[in-house]
């Protein structure tokens, strides 16, 4: 399991198992956190490849 | 970082958005609650706001403005001598606007029902916040709150909280402190899933760490072919 599927696989659980609202809404809002953070690397990532081939 | 709420909502008892916003930062020791009420005490108040990092003004849209019970505390309250004199009291404070309207956000553009961004319409406080040597945020607009889903909602709830106690809101970087803060603060409280909260937050300062690596690096690669 990669990193970024064991982080949202981890966030859902908590987020399922809490009965607070205010945590259910933090899991979930920290789980978008972390795909962006993972949307932001790729991008970078690919940039950097991009430019090392031209 | 200490932040005041004030609410200017006429109708308060029956609004459905204030309630959540409330419940969203009552676990919050520095965030100050303050619904205006049409008697007050104007020393109080200077008090009140003097004591502040961060003032915000909350509010539903009425005839593209605030409603009265604002301006006219402000007309009150923020007196020439008090803002603008010679200590320039609210200098170097934030003035945030967070303001609700049951009309879709598309509406608020040019060539769309409304015509003007939100962002014009609020002109005014910005006017005030130069004025008055205050650092102006940008605005948290809410459209349609009943019409949000469950977990849109839930993503509101949570970008107010940040709204009103995130001490940067400037950049993502920004946003990955205020989430490793609220972990560690969980983490503190015993919280029952302490050992996996940690390890979810040792595995976002890594990323976080991966990612102005990867940042640097693109920006060293951008100087090179400048050069």
């Amino acid at each position: 399991m990669d990193e970024n599927t064991w982080l949202t696989s981890q966030l859902e659980q908590l987020r399922q198992s809490s009965s607070d609202y205010r945590d259910q809404a933090f899991y979930l809002a920290l789980n978008d956190f972390v795909q962006e953070q993972s949307k932001r690397m790729e991008q970078i990532q690919r940039e950097l490849d991009g430019r090392m081939w031209e | 970082m200490r932040t005041l709420i004030i609410i200017a909502h006429p109708e308060l008892e029956s609004s459905n958005l204030q309630p959540f916003f409330k419940a969203a930062v009552e676990n919050y020791s520095d965030v100050n609650w303050h619904p205006l009420s049409t008697d007050f005490d104007i020393e109080q108040e200077q008090k009140l706001l003097l004591a502040q990092d961060r003032i915000i003004f909350e509010f539903p849209l009425y005839w593209y403005s605030a409603p009265a019970i604002l301006k006219q505390w402000m007309d009150s309250v923020m007196t020439t001598k008090f803002v603008t004199g010679n200590r320039y009291a609210l200098s170097g404070k934030e003035l945030g606007l967070v303001v609700s309207t049951g009309d879709a956000e598309s509406s608020f553009q040019a060539g769309a029902t409304e015509k003007f961004t939100m962002s014009e319409l609020m002109r005014p406080f910005e006017a005030f916040a130069n004025k008055t040597r205050m650092k102006y945020l940008p605005l948290l607009t809410i459209h349609q709150f009943l019409y949000l889903n469950p977990d849109e909602q839930q993503r509101l709830l949570v970008n107010y909280q940040q709204y009103i106690t995130n001490p940067r809101l400037d950049h993502f970087k920004d946003q990955e402190s205020w989430f490793e803060n609220e972990l560690q603060n969980r983490i503190e409280a015993t919280d029952p899933h302490a050992a996996e909260l940690q390890q979810i937050l040792d595995t976002i300062k890594n990323r976080q760490d991966e990612l102005d690596d990867l940042q640097w690096n693109l920006s060293e690669m951008k100087k090179e072919e400048d050069s």
